[in-house]
C-alpha cells in the first residue's frame, strides 16, 4: 500500500463479498470472508448447483447461483472472488468489473498480457479495484525475506533461485488423472500454467528488473497429460541473474527462494515455513559461520514444529491468503494502493509471456 | 429388463451386475477404467454391455442412457478431500439425473450409506431405522457423511418434482472377499494391531451378494416417488464378537487392543473443550478424536433392517457364518489383513 491510486471507492465495509467457484482454492477465501469484519459473504456461485447451494449454507451465504450472470444482476456485490479455472477469469472477471464490482482473482488473472490490460482498462473506467491473488508473496517466511532485502542485509543482490517442486506422476493427483483429464492441461503452459504466476512473482520481488529470458522446457515423464512437466529458466536483470525452476518428476513438495547478495545470504521456504540467513553477524568473520551453523539447526527444529503445527491448524501454504485479502479489503476501503499493485501484476505477465516464448523456440 | 449398473468395477458393483445378469436382465456396467485393479469377470457374457466412463464428464453418458429402464447408481469417492468427493459423488449425480431426464429414464436406485444418519441426536442403545433423523452439521463428520447427504438430496429432489421414481438404499457395513473391515470396529494401526474401539456396539453387516440381492429386488421393482431402506443382514454381531472371529481367519493373528468408546469420548470432549477454549477451534483434530466421528463410529445402538425385508420381500441369503467363510476363501488357505479399509 502506499500512495492514493486512481480509482473511486466505495467506503462501506463490511463490504459485499461474492465467490464465484467453490473449489479447493475458495476455502482460504471463504474462510477469510466468514472471519473478517470487512466483509459479508452475500451469494456463492458454482456451476454445480448442489455445490454453490451447499457452499453457500455452509459458510451462511443467503444466495447461491450456478450462473455467474444471475448472481452480478441478482445480488450487486460490492467485491467478487473470481476462484475458477483460469480459462474462465477473463469473461468472468469482464462481467464483474462491468457491474461495477471490485474484482480479485486467483492466479493467473489472465492468460496472456493483452488479456490483463483489456480488463485493466475496464477496472479503470469502472473506478474499481482489480486485484490477482500472489499469496505467498505474503507467507510469513517471504515476508521476512523481503524485509531482510529491503533492509540491506544481504547487499547488492546478485543471485535469485525460485524453485517449485510439486510431484504430480509419483502419486494420483488432479493433474494425473486420464479418466477426467484436468482442464489445466490446456493451458498455454499446460499444467505448469496453475504454478508459473508464483515463479513469476516471487522472481520479481526480488529482481524487479529483467532484461533477458531463456527458458528450457523439458518433459521427462512420457504419461504426462501436457507437453511440458517441467521448466528451467534463467533470467537477467542489471546485475543479478536468476533461476526460475519448476519440478514435478521428483519427490518432494517444496516452494523455496533463495537470494544472494554481497553480504549474506537467505532461504526462504513456504512450506514447512522457515527462513535461513547467512551474513556476517556481530560475533565476527571467524565465528559468524559457526552462529549461523548453530542458527539454522534453530530455525530448521523450529520449522519442523511450525510444519507439524501448519497441519494441524490447518494452515498449510494457504496462510498468505487471508493477509493478502485483509490488505486488499483495507485498501479497497481506504482507496489506497492494492497490495498487489497492476504494475506487479503486468509485469508477472510479462515474464510470464515470456517465458513461454522460449517454449516455442 | 435394461439396467444402467454405475460403479460396476467396484466391489458391490460387480456383485450386482453378477446377480442381474443371473436374474435375466440385460445390463449396461459403467466402468471407470477398463484397465487395472481386478480384472472384469464378464467377457464375453450375453446381455452385458461394458461402457467406460467417468460421471463428472457429462458427455460420457451420451446416448448410452437409451432404452434403459432402471438406473442403479453405485458410483461415489468414498477417499480424499471433500473436493474430490464433491466431483466425483455429487457433480457425477447431477450429471447422471440431467442424462436420464434426457432419456426419459424414469427410474433410479441409488446405494447411499448408513453414514448419512445423525448419531449425536440417537441416545445411545437407541434403534436407528429409516425415520432416525439424518446428520444436521455433516461438516462436522466428515467429506463422506457431507456427499452421501447431498446425492440423497438430490435423488429425493428428482423424485419430489416427479422427473423419476427413486429407492435409496442405505446399506451397513458391507463385507466380503477383501472387505471387511470398517471404522466402526475402530482402527487398524497395522495388520498386526487392531485397536478396536468399544465392544458392545452391534455391526450393521450385509454380505456383499446379499446387498446386491436386495439392489436387484430395489431394480425391479419400479415405484413412484421415493423410499428409502435400511439394508443388514439378521441379528447383527457385537464388536466383539466380529473381531473375534475375523481374527479366527486373518494370519498372522492380530493382536487387538480395546479401548472403551465411553474413555474415548470423553477423551475427545476434553480436546473439542481445549481447542474450542484454548485455540478458538483452529486445530484439526483427526476423525478419530472427534466427537461426532465418534458418536458414528462405535456408540452402542440398535439397527433394523425391517422393512425393506417386509416391502421388498428381501431375504438375506447368506448368514453371518457363510459370509466369514466365503470372504475368506478358506480353500486358499489364509488371507493378508490387507483388506482395503471402508
Amino acid at each position: 500500500m502506499g500512495a492514493k491510486s486512481s480509482v473511486t471507492h466505495r467506503v462501506r465495509v463490511p463490504f459485499r463479498a461474492a465467490v464465484i467457484g467453490a473449489g479447493a482454492i475458495s476455502e482460504p477465501h471463504l474462510g477469510f470472508i466468514r472471519d473478517s469484519d470487512s466483509a459479508d459473504l452475500v451469494a456463492v456461485c458454482d456451476l454445480s448447483p448442489t455445490i454453490a447451494r451447499y457452499t453457500a449454507r455452509r459458510y451462511g451465504a443467503p444466495q447461491s447461483f450456478d450462473d455467474h450472470t444471475d448472481l452480478l444482476a441478482a445480488v450487486q456485490p460490492d467485491v467478487v472472488h473470481i476462484l475458477t479455472p483460469p480459462q474462465t477469469h477473463g469473461i468472468l472477471a469482464r462481467d464483474a468489473l462491468s457491474a461495477g464490482c471490485h474484482v480479485i482473482v486467483e492466479k493467473p488473472i489472465a492468460l496472456t498480457s493483452e488479456e490483463f490490460s483489456a480488463l485493466h482498462a475496464l477496472a479503470l473506467a469502472r473506478g474499481v479495484v482489480l486485484t490477482e491473488d500472489h499469496n505467498y508473496r505474503f507467507n510469513r517466511p517471504i515476508r521476512k525475506l523481503t524485509e531482510i532485502v529491503n533492509q540491506g542485509m544481504l547487499g547488492r543482490v546478485h543471485y535469485v533461485d525460485v524453485e517449485i517442486s510439486a510431484p504430480q506422476y509419483l502419486a494420483s493427483t488432479r493433474y494425473n488423472d486420464r479418466r477426467y483429464p484436468s482442464s489445466s492441461h490446456q493451458l498455454p503452459a499446460g499444467f505448469i500454467h496453475e504454478f508459473i504466476t508464483h515463479l513469476a512473482y516471487l522472481t520479481l520481488l526480488f529482481m524487479p528488473t529483467i532484461d533477458s529470458v531463456t527458458s528450457r522446457w523439458t518433459r521427462t515423464d512420457e504419461g504426462c497429460l501436457s507437453p511440458f512437466d517441467g521448466l528451467d529458466a534463467s533470467v537477467e536483470g542489471g546485475d543479478a541473474t536468476g533461476r526460475i525452476r519448476f519440478i514435478s518428476t521428483c519427490y518432494g513438495s517444496s516452494i523455496r527462494v533463495r537470494v544472494r547478495g554481497t553480504a549474506g545470504e537467505a532461504e526462504a521456504s513456504v512450506s514447512p515455513p522457515a527462513l535461513r540467513l547467512n551474513t556476517l553477524r556481530s560475533v565476527g568473520s571467524q565465528l559468524s559461520p559457526f552462529y549461523c551453523q548453530l542458527q539454522d539447526g534453530l530455525i530448521g527444529a523450529r520449522s519442523a514444529i511450525g510444519g507439524v503445527a501448519e497441519r494441524l491448524l490447518g494452515k498449510g501454504g494457504y496462510e498468505g491468503v487471508g493477509v493478502f485479502l485483509s490488505d486488499t479489503y483495507a485498501s479497497i476501503a481506504s482507496g489506497l494502493d492494492a497490495p498487489v499493485r497492476t504494475s506487479e501484476i503486468a509485469a508477472s505477465l510479462q515474464l510470464i509471456d515470456q517465458l513461454i516464448q522460449g517454449m516455442q523456440s | 429388463m435394461r439396467i444402467l449398473v454405475t460403479g460396476a468395477g467396484g466391489f458391490l458393483g460387480r456383485s450386482v451386475v453378477d446377480k442381474a445378469l443371473v436374474r435375466g436382465h440385460e445390463v449396461v456396467a459403467f466402468v471407470r477404467s477398463m484397465h487395472g485393479g481386478i480384472p472384469f469377470p464378464w467377457e464375453g457374457v450375453s446381455g452385458l454391455d461394458i461402457v467406460e466412463g467417468d460421471l463428472r464428464n457429462p458427455a460420457a453418458l451420451d446416448g448410452i442412457l437409451s432404452g434403459i429402464d432402471v438406473v442403479v447408481h453405485l458410483a461415489a469417492a468414498k477417499t480424499g478431500d471433500l473436493h474430490l468427493q464433491m466431483a466425483n459423488t455429487v457433480v457425477g449425480t447431477e450429471n447422471l439425473l440431467r442424462a436420464m431426464d434426457r432419456a426419459d429414464v424414469r427410474s433410479l436406485v441409488l446405494l447411499s450409506s448408513f453414514t448419512v444418519y445423525d448419531y449425536r441426536a440417537i441416545p445411545k442403545g437407541g434403534i436407528v431405522d429409516e425415520s432416525s433423523p439424518t446428520e444436521a452439521r455433516p461438516e462436522q463428520r466428515d467429506a463422506y457423511t457431507e456427499t452421501k447427504l447431498l446425492q440423497e438430496e438430490l435423488a429425493i429432489a428428482a423424485a419430489s418434482a416427479g422427473r423419476c421414481g427413486v429407492t435409496i438404499l442405505r446399506p451397513g457395513v458391507v463385507y466380503g472377499p477383501n472387505e471387511y473391515w470398517s471404522g466402526r470396529l475402530g482402527q487398524r494401526l497395522s495388520p498386526a494391531v487392531w485397536i478396536r474401539l468399544g465392544g458392545r456396539a452391534y455391526i450393521p453387516l450385509t454380505y456383499v451378494e446379499n446387498c446386491a440381492d436386495v439392489v436387484i429386488l430395489a431394480a425391479e421393482q419400479i415405484n413412484v416417488g421415493y423410499r428409502i431402506y435400511n439394508v443388514l443382514d439378521q441379528t447383527p454381531p457385537t464388536q466383539k464378537q466380529y473381531v473375534d472371529r475375523l481374527r479366527e481367519f486373518v494370519r498372522p493373528k492380530p493382536i487387538v487392543v480395546t479401548v472403551p468408546w465411553s474413555a474415548a469420548l470423553f477423551a475427545a470432549q476434553g480436546i473439542r473443550l481445549f481447542n474450542r477454549l484454548v485455540l478458538s477451534d483452529r486445530l484439526r483434530v483427526p476423525g478419530v478424536l472427534r466427537v461426532p466421528s465418534l458418536h458414528a463410529r462405535g456408540k452402542p445402538l440398535r439397527y433394523t433392517g425391517a422393512r425393506v425385508r417386509r416391502e421388498l420381500g428381501w431375504q438375506p441369503a447368506v448368514p453371518l457364518d457363510q459370509g466369514m467363510l466365503r470372504t475368506f476363501h478358506p480353500e486358499a488357505g489364509h488371507v493378508s489383513p490387507s483388506g482395503s479399509q471402508p
